[in-house]
């Protein structure tokens, strides 16, 4: 029962997220051709393109199987207790959160192309990069993940940090409004954070905002990210294993 | 027992549950204070989309940008008020998972209030300084005369919008009473609620127009109301007869909700989940 409902309701959120969004994008353009760059095809194709990519994913931590309850009712004590390490167990759940997230993606994409909310590719060259790029910005994203949970080793409660960072993600990554439409300072703060490899690059990259002779500046930017990212992580799990406080039981 | 002493008695299970949840809240420093952090940038992300649209979009469907904030701190404010009292509501499935849920079915009082005194609500701390602030600039650019009649409707405005949000809430609390995997569904009408309840109906297509006024009842929970503050029930879709109803609207969606949380509730203690 808990497992046969979720898809139902996924896609029923996305569906209408997609929707009603595109009708907001399409609705603010209509006295306008471009804005920041974009024009009203390429906005509702990255918009159409971040409610899928973030959307599945968030609603999967929303489904219980967190740290956050883990640790609440004391059964984050197994992941220390089972043959493999809690931090390699973590990473092959991250790859079957991602597989999940992509899965929906590749659904909502062509079904998009078919509907024709979202632009076809402008070449195979940039759906071939743009798909490099949905890679790197999922490792960066399981990264960032990994980085709250094992924050919560040390903070115990994780809510409050739980919703920063959703709070934080989705303005910097461009998710919710594209980076391109933010004020300057802000928009230039996000080029010096992690959260815009994840999302905004790959789109902004598929939508052509980011032109093909830029990608490979892109592309290094978010690799960069997934090095930094996976270093900090190594060394905050190492710290994680001796913090952990057991509640319940 | 009377109403009277009912109420009375609520109001006392209500307060004490509500000290000692807040007790609970100061026990972890860092997550109280991010608790309220969070309620502020919740709304700033809420307002921050509103900017985007007014700085890089031309002017919306003949409303002034403060006429606009309008009605984004009329839903802000009805958001806190909702958050304040009844937040609770969208924790049930971790209060279910948690066991605490079917500790509530057995004891003497009120699923309901139970749920919603489950935790100190402090985030709305943050709600309301959002919604105050943004409250106090919007007054400032629009100059209204505030006469007696013009406060109440705004008052009436915001606890309509406070109670239509209750209600829609109840009734998503109804379906995950009775469907597991279904809480994605809270999150959702934040979403739908906060990105299209803040800006005036006339700037969306005809059927979203229709789908916020007559299916999901966005548009009442700042739009319409605000419109007759402002002066501007001329101008509204569908005509202005729409712009006094948003009491009538929450009461009606709120019967709705009540017997959305019922059958859920005896569904849930039938068979769980």
């Amino acid at each position: 029962m808990h497992a046969r409902r979720p898809p139902l309701t996924t896609g029923f959120v996305i569906a209408t997220q997609v929707f009603l969004y595109a009708e907001l994008w399409r609705a603010l353009y209509a006295h306008t051709a471009t804005v920041a760059g974009l024009d009203v095809r390429q906005a509702v194709t990255y918009s159409t393109l971040a409610t899928l990519a973030t959307t599945a994913r968030a609603m999967r931590g929303a489904t219980g199987e967190s740290v956050k309850t883990r640790i609440l009712d004391g059964s984050i004590a197994y992941w220390f207790l089972r043959p493999v390490s809690a931090r390699r167990y973590r990473a092959w759940y991250g790859v079957g959160e991602a597989l999940y997230s992509s899965a929906w993606v590749v659904v909502g994409l062509a079904l998009g192309l078919g509907l024709g909310l979202v632009a076809p590719p402008a070449s195979v060259a940039v759906a071939a990069v743009s798909a490099v790029s949905f890679a790197l910005g999922l490792v960066v994203l399981y990264y960032l993940t990994v980085l709250i949970d094992v924050i919560a080793f040390w903070t115990v409660s994780t809510d409050g940090v739980t919703r920063f960072y959703d709070f934080v993600q989705a303005l910097l990554s461009g998710a919710l409004i594209p980076v391109w439409f933010l004020p300057g300072w802000l928009g230039g703060l996000t080029t010096r954070l992690p959260f815009a490899a994840g999302v905004s690059t790959p789109i902004s990259l598929y939508a052509g905002r980011i032109p093909p002779a830029d990608a490979l500046p892109a592309l290094a930017g978010q690799a960069g990210w997934c090095v930094v990212l996976a270093m900090v992580t190594a060394v905050l799990w190492r710290r994680a294993g001796r913090r952990l406080v057991v509640l319940g039981g | 027992m009377t109403t009277t002493a009912r109420i009375r008695s609520a109001a006392r299970i209500a307060r004490a549950t509500s000290r000692a949840g807040l007790r609970e809240r100061l026990a972890n420093k860092g997550d109280f204070v991010l608790a309220i952090v969070n309620g502020v940038t919740y709304q700033i992300t809420v307002l921050l989309f509103a900017t985007v649209v007014f700085t890089r979009f031309p002017p919306l469907a003949g409303w002034t940008v403060g006429q606009v904030l309008l009605v984004s701190s009329a839903r802000l404010l009805a958001h806190s008020v909702f958050v304040l009292g009844f937040t609770n509501v969208r924790e049930v499935p971790y209060l279910i998972r948690q066991g605490r849920f079917d500790s509530f079915l057995v004891r003497p009082a009120s699923v309901f209030l139970q749920v919603c005194t489950s935790r100190f609500p402090l985030n709305a701390v943050g709600d309301l300084t959002v919604a105050a602030t943004s409250l106090g600039v919007c007054l400032s650019m629009l100059r209204l005369d505030w006469t007696v009649a013009r406060v109440c409707s705004l008052v009436l405005a915001v606890a309509s919008g406070a109670t239509l949000e209750l209600a829609l809430a109840l009734c998503v609390a109804g379906i995950v009473l009775r469907r597991a995997g279904t809480e994605a569904l809270f999150s959702w009408l934040d979403t739908v609620i906060g990105a299209f309840g803040n800006y005036p109906l006339s700037v969306f297509p005809t059927v979203l127009r229709a789908a916020f006024t007559f299916a999901l009842p966005v548009a009442f929970v700042a739009f319409y109301p605000v419109a007759a503050v402002l002066g501007k029930a001329e101008s509204v879709p569908y005509g202005p007869a729409l712009t006094m109803v948003a009491p009538l609207v929450a009461a009606v969606w709120l019967a709705v909700g009540g017997w959305a949380w019922r059958t859920g509730l005896r569904a849930y203690a039938r068979r769980g989940w």
